[in-house]
């Protein structure tokens, strides 16, 4: 017997405790140092196993360690679990994921994105048809035909997503038609910049199973009206604030925010302004990310990419190695950055995410799909940038090029290249578009083990002061 | 004294929260009709 090779551990001194985790079966417990120094010694001599060198209460410890995942036969059982961990999260048929562009058009002009009111992007920039959405409904009823899962996810993004509301209509209409039918529970998500959101528009959808609009605010007023203007250079934030103002009551918000190093600095400032607003207690969640860019301009990845000669550009999410020993700067910065946010966030009473159960994410789904308003399908949204990166097409349609992208997304697995990092199951090799857009292949790693280690300290730190 | 405390039990696999900086959210829960 050995102990587990996803077992994590934060020594809390002044409680007098050890908080230990695995990753694998999310496990949390808070021990005794002395149960901490029996899995020591565990790793040192297996022969503590020994029912002669046990005492009762060790023997107790040992089985209740057994028990929830730390203690496990070998190395052999740990991977051949992670494998199973995997393969049962890819194949799952419990939920269908649709994520529906409805179109790439975006009525902001940010400076970091390629998408959006820049020069005449909007002109020849996709937008999905009536009837393609209903081709889109009908290909969503064959797989819930062949799938019969609980659930159906369908999360409305784009470009701007609220600039083809008829396909969003039509699509909760036919989606919740198709559910009633088969029993399947609906649930609708919106991804959108703010600025078109009604109460029309969410008391429309709240009968169909509408579940939360998400909306981005990237800093305070002033931040965010250079971050995401209009093309005329208009700012944006007063809108937003009193779009969502109207529609919090109804509907799950959460409020999302792209920092960069010119930015991060305003996100205290936009916390205390929402902690102000008479919403503030009706935000399902405030999270906020680095902005992803790209090494070379060339490649259209959306929707964040290239502002060059910034501070991160280039080298955010990219540091990537065996465990994540090897981090850029701006890496560091980003980690360092993420962990002060989502405390700042914390502090303040708004529901977070705790930084460490951050995966895996939806493209190691079999099930979840992206489609493009043409009707391709995509493996995660990250990659509709780029249509040779298309794994099919909802009318079948069996190119060759479709077909070798979807086989390199079957086989995705860049935590083959993380050796024996505990934080596998809750990373599985980070963002396979980081990797793809800054590394030039998705198969490596984009490594954040120091944001990880550092949530698992607060995680510890929330579960010692809960007890 | 030895003492163990169960904050979670590894008995229930947690969700993820929310990895992708693009888009997704995945904690998103089903909404009941």
């Amino acid at each position: 017997m050995q102990q587990s090779m996803f077992n994590l551990r934060v020594p809390l001194p002044e409680k007098g405790e050890v908080f230990l985790m695995n990753t694998l079966t999310d496990a949390q417990l808070l021990v005794s140092p002395d149960i901490a120094g029996l899995l020591d010694r565990l790793s040192d001599d297996p022969e503590v196993f020994q029912p002669s060198q046990l005492t009762s209460d060790d023997r107790d410890a040992l089985a209740t360690l057994t028990e929830h995942g730390f203690i496990v036969p070998s190395r052999a059982t740990d991977t051949e679990a992670l494998n199973k961990f995997f393969t049962d999260y890819r194949e799952d048929t419990e939920q269908l994921r649709v994520t529906v562009l409805t179109t790439l058009q975006c009525n902001f002009a940010c400076d970091y994105c390629f998408q959006g009111d820049h020069g005449d992007y909007n002109k020849h920039a996709d937008k999905m048809s009536l009837d393609d959405s209903a081709r889109l409904a009908t290909w969503i009823e064959g797989r819930l035909d062949e799938l019969k899962p609980k659930r159906l996810t369908i999360t409305f993004f784009g470009g701007e997503p609220l600039l083809n509301i008829p396909v969003i209509y039509d699509q909760a209409e036919r989606a919740f038609a198709a559910c009633e039918k088969r029993g399947v529970t609906l649930a609708l998500g919106i991804i959108t910049n703010g600025l078109l959101l009604t109460e029309e528009l969410v008391d429309r959808l709240l009968p169909y199973g509408l579940g939360y609009v998400k909306v981005t605010l990237d800093g305070d007023r002033d931040t965010h009206n250079i971050m995401r203007p209009l093309r005329g250079g208009q700012g944006t934030f007063d809108r937003i604030v009193e779009n969502v103002r109207k529609i919090a009551g109804k509907v799950r918000v959460a409020i999302g925010g792209n920092f960069d190093a010119d930015s991060v600095e305003s996100f205290p400032a936009l916390l205390d302004f929402l902690k102000e607003q008479d919403f503030a207690d009706k935000l399902s969640k405030v999270a906020f990310k680095p902005v992803v860019r790209q090494r070379q301009v060339a490649k259209n990845v959306i929707p964040l990419t290239v502002v060059s000669d910034k501070p991160l550009n280039g080298t955010c999410m990219t540091a990537a190695g065996s465990g994540g020993s090897s981090i850029c700067d701006t890496c560091q910065f980003v980690d360092e950055q993420l962990s002060h946010l989502r405390d700042e966030t914390k502090k303040r009473g708004f529901p977070t995410v705790d930084g460490v159960h951050m995966g895996p994410c939806e493209i190691h789904k079999r099930h979840a799909y992206t489609i493009g308003p043409n009707g391709s399908t995509y493996a995660c949204p990250g990659f509709t940038g780029e249509p040779s990166l298309a794994t099919g097409h909802i009318d079948g349609r069996s190119d060759s090029w479709r077909m070798s992208a979807a086989e390199r997304f079957e086989h995705l697995a860049a935590w083959h290249k993380c050796g024996d990092c505990a934080f596998i199951p809750v990373c599985a090799g980070g963002c396979s578009v980081a990797s793809h857009t800054e590394l030039g292949d998705m198969n490596i790693p984009t490594c954040h083990k120091p944001a990880f280690e550092s949530a698992l300290v607060s995680l510890a730190h929330d579960a010692a002061s809960a007890f | 004294m030895a003492k163990i405390k169960i904050v979670k039990s590894g008995k229930e696999t947690a969700k993820p929260q929310n990895f992708c900086p693009w888009v997704v959210d995945v904690d998103a829960p089903p909404q009941s009709k």
